[in-house]
């Protein structure tokens, strides 16, 4: 049987983003994305935070538990010191899947160094170098990009040729996962009783097309040690590269992001027109100088997964550039950018997605995310903001707007629908928070307000809750006084007394003045705040 | 005949088989609750001034539940200049949280090109006025037209005038709270009376009476005070609020 495998190097980091955050191994940490931790520490670990899990659960399990955000331009800028140390010695053709992952194919450079072995010490002592004891990486050779992240260990372990099943046989089906294979699949095999990849190996590669079609194809092959790509692609024709030269050049992430974004749709839609979905992308920027900066991504996924839509494209010229612009002071480029180049250098036929008719549902989407995209280039990442529950006691807590860049608008986000009671079930309500209806303006930053009692005296709660006199008039701001015709209250809250910091005492009141207005006020340390207005 | 038998054999299967959101339609569906309001719906293509009488009397409201209808429907939606929209009061009048989106106020200088970017694409846009500037007439004629092209709805919020005056003005004139007594209970609903009057298609003004919002939070039509009964609350909505609130005292506050 032909060998189609690549035999590939991969370093690999485990839990990249809170190591580009700045965690420790040994501190519990966690970054945290759309509410579900991505990735988290090794003592986060131990104390059995995993990933995937929520939010609120991964601080219950874990209180000492550090939350950090995801930032995949954070993550890339950390990284890139290890991509260039690995390029610049070894070899160029060195692709990126996801920060904290890369590969290249070693026959070349194995030749050179004398051997995949020393490569591989080669490999760590360089990545080592970079790192410093922030973390450590692993590499691995095998036949195949998969069976090397297998294969990844702190001591190098380089699988023989053609020694790729073998090695495989005994990983249990879940490592699949890591290759993008979806998770019904796996639990499809692990119900049938293949709870190793050496038990799908041993299945007719004719009657796994049959019962479960591409995907387990896809599959089976992966885990027989045979790579995943078609034996021989030619390259794909040079006319399919889209370039862009910037005039005046750009000095800042944001005007190059901007353009990037139309430069990715361009290039999709020439891929599109052509029936082509790219899976590897050389990604090149150019600076007036001539300082030059090509990386390799590949898409994360398997099949037809992995094919890089334009969004994704786009989001990675983003955090190559801000990698390149904002990262190390040596590697910066002198001069602003005056060239981007996508070439792609992969490529495969297509599965093509159905519109609804007339755009439908789907063109709606699209639309919507693209313009979202063009007023963030606009007004920065920051300004468009998509709504997401959290739960909370007060008006303000319980919705939380994220940033629209950093969530995906095109899928569903559940996210974004209210908590639904558990089947036999309900919600829980949050102690000490309003009832409904709730009020229909917020405002950023609470205004400050009086409130007077009949004798003329500023109103106050005492230690027990009660009111010091009934409110007769109230006012906003410097604004007209009112008189007070109902109110209820006070409901005193005291959050978080085990935390100095997070302590907060204070007391709501709904109170509706003369003039028709309903507010629900604050107090806290002796001061009265409008926290919402039910307008 | 038989043509004719056939003819309509086909008319009827084609209405069968046509899908059921075109593009081209044109108007997008509103809340039940406004229905006496705006009677066949928001015509694509126009402009929606809200506004109340004076300030924290129910617009913000009203243009929620102006979004609900074609939020709750399917159409994405964006509010521009909004920073201080109620978003549980938006979940709770039914309007998608998953297909909403928020800008933070431009500067002036840009508030015209992002309205119209946002025009392009959202089927309902929410827009406040710049504060200080206002609408330039070239902008508030430019985004007209940028609205009519592409099928949008824009809903004007804020009490600075625009240039031209909009194809539906609704405008909460009076309102009453329910379930506030002196020291007891708490905001329950509030009875909202919304007149809508406008260019085309309006010969005189209409009015509603509607719970803006009800209790638990829903927007439904207010039945008129001569034949009132205990809103009966569903079993989710009388989960929701506190029991024992009792005393259901008629709290009048009329604009000024």
């Amino acid at each position: 049987m032909p060998v189609t495998a690549v035999r590939t190097l991969v370093v690999h980091v485990p839990d990249w983003p809170v190591v580009a955050a700045g965690a420790r191994p040994v501190e519990p940490a966690a970054v945290v994305h759309a509410n579900r931790v991505v990735a988290c520490t090794e003592a986060a670990r131990a104390d059995g935070v995993e990933v995937g899990m929520r939010r609120r659960e991964s601080q219950s399990r874990c209180p000492a538990l550090t939350i950090l955000d995801h930032d995949p331009a954070r993550d890339t800028r950390a990284f890139e010191p290890v991509i260039a140390a690995l390029a610049g010695r070894i070899t160029p053709r060195i692709e990126v899947v996801v920060p904290g992952r890369a590969a290249f194919p070693t026959r070349g450079p194995s030749r050179y160094f004398g051997g995949d072995t020393a490569l591989a010490a080669l490999a760590l002592e360089l990545a080592g170098g970079v790192l410093g004891d922030r973390a450590a990486a692993r590499i691995g050779i095998a036949d195949g990009p998969f069976a090397a992240l297998l294969a990844c260990r702190p001591d190098p372990l380089v699988v023989s040729p053609l020694g790729s099943p073998a090695f495989l046989a005994p990983h249990p089906v879940g490592s699949l996962l890591l290759a993008g294979v979806p998770d019904e699949l796996l639990d499809v095999f692990r119900r049938l009783g293949l709870r190793t990849l050496g038990a799908v190996a041993t299945l007719p590669a004719g009657d796994v097309a049959g019962r479960f079609g591409t995907g387990g194809v896809a599959a089976h092959r992966l885990a027989s040690g045979r790579d995943e790509r078609p034996p021989a692609t030619a390259p794909p024709p040079p006319d399919l590269a889209a370039r862009v030269e910037l005039d005046p050049p750009a000095e800042r992430v944001d005007t190059a992001a901007f353009v990037a974004r139309g430069l990715a749709t361009e290039l999709s839609g020439r891929l599109d027109a052509d029936g082509l979905a790219c899976t590897r992308l050389l990604i090149a920027a150019e600076t007036e100088h001539g300082e030059r900066l090509e990386r390799l991504w590949r898409g994360d996924g398997s099949g037809g997964a992995s094919a890089l839509t334009a969004g994704a494209i786009a989001d990675r010229l983003r955090w190559q550039l801000d990698g390149w612009l904002n990262g190390n002071e040596s590697q910066r480029p002198t001069a602003g950018i005056t060239l981007l180049e996508l070439v792609p250098d992969e490529v495969v036929a297509a599965s093509g997605r159905q519109l609804g008719f007339w755009g439908g549902t789907a063109g709606a989407d699209e639309r919507a995310v693209r313009a979202v995209a063009r007023v963030a280039g606009l007004l920065g990442l920051d300004a468009v903001r998509v709504p997401e529950w959290r739960g909370g006691r007060g008006p303000a807590e319980q919705v939380l707007l994220v940033p629209a860049a950093a969530v995906d608008l095109g899928e569903e986000r559940p996210a974004a629908r209210e908590p639904t009671p558990v089947p036999g079930g309900e919600v829980a309500p949050w102690p000490g928070s309003l009832p409904a209806p709730a009020p229909a303006s917020v405002p950023v930053v609470a205004e400050a307000a009086e409130v007077l009692g009949a004798d003329g005296a500023p109103v106050r709660v005492s230690g027990r809750g009660m009111l010091s006199g009934e409110p007769a008039r109230v006012r906003t701001g410097a604004g007209r006084w009112s008189d007070v015709v109902a109110w209820a209250g006070p409901w005193p809250v005291e959050e978080r007394w085990w935390d100095p910091a997070g302590h907060r005492r204070r007391a709501r009141m709904q109170v509706l003045d003369a003039a028709g207005v309903a507010r629900l006020l604050t107090l806290e340390s002796g001061r009265w705040e409008v926290e919402a207005v039910y307008d | 005949m038989r043509s004719e038998a056939a003819l309509h054999r086909l008319e009827e299967v084609a209405g069968r088989a046509r899908p059921t959101a075109l593009a081209r339609e044109r108007v997008l569906p509103v809340a039940e609750a406004l229905a006496a309001l705006l009677p066949g719906g928001l015509v694509r293509g126009t402009s929606v001034q809200v506004s109340g009488v004076s300030e924290g009397l129910g617009s913000t409201s009203l243009a929620l539940a102006l979004l609900a209808g074609p939020s709750a429907a399917g159409s994405w939606a964006a509010a521009v200049g909004v920073p201080t929209l109620g978003l549980a009061a938006a979940a709770g009048f039914g309007v998608d949280l998953g297909r909403l989106v928020l800008v933070a106020p431009p500067p002036p200088g840009e508030w015209a090109t992002v309205v119209a970017t946002l025009l392009d694409a959202f089927e309902v846009v929410v827009a406040r006025p710049p504060v200080g500037s206002g609408v330039r007439a070239a902008d508030g004629r430019r985004l007209t037209a940028r609205a009519r092209e592409r099928g949008s709805v824009l809903v004007r919020v804020g009490n600075l005038p625009w240039p031209e005056a909009a194809d539906v003005s609704l405008s909460v004139t009076a309102t009453t709270w329910e379930g506030l007594g002196r020291g007891h209970g708490h905001l329950r609903a509030r009875r909202a009376t919304v007149e809508a009057f406008g260019r085309r298609g309006f010969t005189r003004a209409r009015q509603a009476e509607l719970w803006l919002p009800g209790p638990g939070g829903v927007l439904a039509t207010a039945p008129p005070l001569a034949e009132v009964h205990p809103f009966e609350p569903t079993r989710a909505q009388a989960r929701r609020s506190i029991p024992g609130a009792q005393h259901r005292v008629q709290v009048v506050g009329r604009a000024r």
